[in-house]
């Protein structure tokens, strides 16, 4: 049992902590953030189990699919704040529950 | 009560996933042994590097794509209605932009040129220019960076329209997208870094400037 698995299931745990969050939370800031910590729980996953080569260096695939996913994320962010910022100007509140009701 | 539900299933999806980590192998070479017997014909001695830029620049291409994309679609919500100013207005940052503006562009430029033989490169290097771009916007310097500005959206498309002039390059002259021969592949690399520096490092900033420039109140 070697440190890095113990990353690797940090990593599960945060993905599963934004998990919960993005459902449970109704606030669109919330549900973003969740999405942003689901990621940040990916991006550690994978950089753990690319550690575990035998020799000195470490996979480097995998580092690239975090950069590639750190870039996407960012983003995606971007639009999906600039939809929120949209969406409480026209309600006047962050959330989506309101046009369910209607 | 869907709270509760909510819980029970995310703690068992945490359960499965951790028994699955868990019980993959100890000590596995994934691709490193793949990529370290084709190092010498990859142009550049870094394997992410080469990863990135050589061995997967397709994958590179389309992320220059969903970014210049995210670029236009904050640009077609974002409110054309009023410059955006700096909120503060402090004599401190402007002294000390004008300090660290130089610093920071030689950082970038730096990490750049080092992404080559160590961590490092085009993403690491943009986002620290879009740092710097985000400064001198909050130092209220007379700078337009906001893609209302030609010049600005065409710096902003470089890093896309690099890498589609060097696919059509690649596609003439072999016949696969973005492969590159042993010899020319450092070159390509680096003007391929570095347009996309420049584009990431302007895109970015644009993301942060559109958000922040959005109006109090619309009609």
């Amino acid at each position: 049992m070697s440190t890095l698995f113990f990353y690797a299931v940090a990593g599960i745990g945060l993905f599963c902590t934004g998990l919960y969050t993005l459902i449970v939370q109704a606030h669109l800031l919330r549900k973003l953030l969740a999405i942003n910590i689901m990621g940040s729980g990916v991006f550690l996953l994978l950089v753990s189990l690319s550690m575990r080569t035998a020799g000195t260096q470490p996979d480097p695939v995998p580092h690239a699919m975090v950069i590639t996913g750190i870039v996407v994320a960012i983003s995606a962010t971007a639009l999906a704040l600039v939809f929120m910022i949209k969406i409480a100007l026209k309600t006047g509140k962050a959330e989506l529950s309101s046009l369910e009701e209607k | 009560m869907v709270r509760f539900f909510t819980f029970i299933l995310t703690a068992l999806l945490f359960a499965g996933l951790t028994y699955t980590v868990l019980s993959l192998p100890q000590q596995t070479q994934g691709l490193a042994q793949t990529v370290g017997s084709q190092m010498q014909n990859s142009g550049v001695s870094n394997p992410v590097t080469a990863v990135l830029m050589n061995f997967r620049a397709y994958d590179t291409l389309l992320e220059m794509a969903v970014l210049f994309i995210a670029l236009l679609g904050v640009y077609s919500l974002g409110s054309s209605a009023r410059e955006a100013k700096s909120l503060l207005k402090s004599p401190v940052l402007k002294r000390l932009g004008g300090i660290l503006v130089p610093v920071l562009l030689l950082l970038s430029a730096y990490i750049l040129w080092i992404g080559a033989q160590a961590p490092g490169g085009a993403f690491q290097a943009g986002s620290i220019l879009s740092a710097t771009g985000i400064l001198i916007f909050l130092s209220g310097w007379k700078l337009d960076l906001s893609y209302k500005n030609f010049f600005v959206r065409l710096l902003a498309s470089t890093g896309l329209l690099a890498f589609v002039l060097v696919s059509a390059i690649t596609l003439l002259f072999s016949d696969t997208l973005l492969e590159f021969s042993a010899t020319e592949a450092s070159y390509f690399i680096f003007i391929l870094e570095a347009a996309a520096t420049v584009s990431i490092a302007i895109t970015l900033f644009n993301l942060f400037f559109t958000i922040f420039a959005q109006p109090k109140e619309e009609k």
